[in-house]
């Protein structure tokens, strides 16, 4: 039955839902990065996966949704990664501190609310397309 | 304000008023009969068909630039997948009240 | 248009605010310092802001080619920290070890009270870019319930 229902989510949704676990990873560095904000030696670490997903995704083309494979995102339903390898990287930086620390502990916030509200939005687009799929499971009843 | 409000309200009257003609039209005869506006019981399904794969594509392809970061369109981009929810909310009412006139019709003893 | 260059360019502020009160207290700090880093008295820093572009040059030169008309977004930067080139204040005291050979010794231009007014500002201008950053997520929070 579960592959039932996993059939009915499309390629975007899939994306959404690797977003998910994504950005999750992501809020994890930055937290990393705040409390270290005042270690010596430090140096600020950045994840990036956004890339890699438009380019499955193809949105840096003009090809249309239909051709993308949702097999891509195979393992997004039960939450694993799917095709991608974002890695945790040391983010290049100008300004180091005297104590040999970059992390510039307003950005780091200002990038964690970023993360946050983009999870959020992510997690409201799957709730809308369940609801639609609700209400058509129901007959709109 | 009272501008944007009153053209709002105008396209769910306009939508209403649409969908009374086809249901007054539907009850008077067959599934073939041609309405008021020109077109069948069927055209008008059909193309509302089609609205809804375009509002669902939309609202996809919106998403997903959203969550790559391509755009910070939020408002823009919750607006298309409400629109989507709401096309395709109506399409399976038009659907239910066209599957309850044929329902009507079968029923008839004539 | 992004909710996330305001957020952006509110960091930034914050960012500056709280350089600017870094260097604020080093100036307290070093009020009565006879020795600084160049040999004399300890010189005030002041921090110099700079209005700079938003960084993402791809999209002002898309802003700029759409016909965006108006003026460029821009976030603030710190560029330089400068010191005081006034002369230092002269004080009359033999007994001091850093007195020249007239016993006076020069001691670094701070006026406390001046440093404690930059402060308050400092704060007001960190809690107004702070406030400005919340608004801006209260804002995109708001635009994900649209049609809920």
């Amino acid at each position: 039955m579960n592959r039932l229902v996993g059939g009915i989510f499309n390629f975007a949704d899939r994306l959404q839902m690797t977003t998910l676990d994504q950005r999750l990873k992501r809020s994890q560095v930055i937290s990393a990065n705040i409390a270290n904000s005042e270690t010596p030696g430090y140096r600020a670490l950045g994840y990036d996966f956004e890339q890699q997903l438009a380019s499955l995704a193809h949105l840096d083309q003009q090809v249309p949704i239909k051709v993308t494979n949702p097999e891509h995102f195979r393992n997004a339903f039960t939450t694993k990664d799917g095709n991608i390898e974002p890695d945790v990287y040391v983010r290049p930086t100008e300004s180091v501190g005297q104590d040999g620390n970059t992390v510039d502990v307003d950005e780091e916030m200002a990038k964690m609310a970023k993360n946050q509200i983009l999870y959020r939005s992510s997690v409201e687009m799957l709730n809308r397309k369940i609801g639609i799929l609700k209400y058509a499971i129901n007959g709109g009843r | 304000m009272t501008n944007i409000t009153g053209s709002f309200s105008q396209q769910i009257l306009n939508t209403l008023r649409d969908m009374q003609t086809e249901a007054r039209s539907l009850s008077g005869g067959g599934a073939g009969k041609e309405t008021k506006s020109g077109e069948s019981f069927a055209d008008h399904l059909h193309q509302s068909l089609n609205e809804v794969n375009a509002a669902n594509v939309k609202a996809d392809k919106m998403g997903m630039e959203l969550s790559t970061g391509k755009t910070g369109n939020i408002h823009e981009t919750m607006l298309a997948t409400t629109q989507a929810e709401l096309s395709f909310n109506l399409m399976v009412q038009i659907r239910n009240k066209a599957l309850e006139a044929y329902n009507d019709i079968m029923r008839m003893p004539v | 248009m992004s909710f996330f260059k305001a957020m952006d360019i509110s960091s930034s502020g914050l960012a500056a605010q709280r350089l600017r009160m870094n260097v604020l207290s080093a100036n307290l700090a070093n009020a009565q310092s006879t020795r600084g880093d160049d040999g004399g008295p300890y010189r005030r820093r002041d921090v110099v802001f700079s209005a700079v572009p938003t960084g993402n040059r791809f999209d002002d030169f898309l802003n700029d080619a759409a016909g965006g008309g108006g003026a460029q977004l821009r976030k603030v930067e710190v560029v330089n920290i400068h010191k005081d080139q006034k002369a230092p204040r002269r004080v009359f005291d033999p007994g001091n070890p850093d007195a020249d050979a007239n016993g006076y010794v020069e001691m670094p231009n701070i006026q406390v009270m001046t440093e404690m007014v930059n402060m308050i500002a400092a704060t007001r201008a960190f809690e107004a870019n702070a406030t400005a950053l919340n608004d801006a997520k209260q804002m995109a929070m708001k635009a994900l319930d649209i049609g809920r």
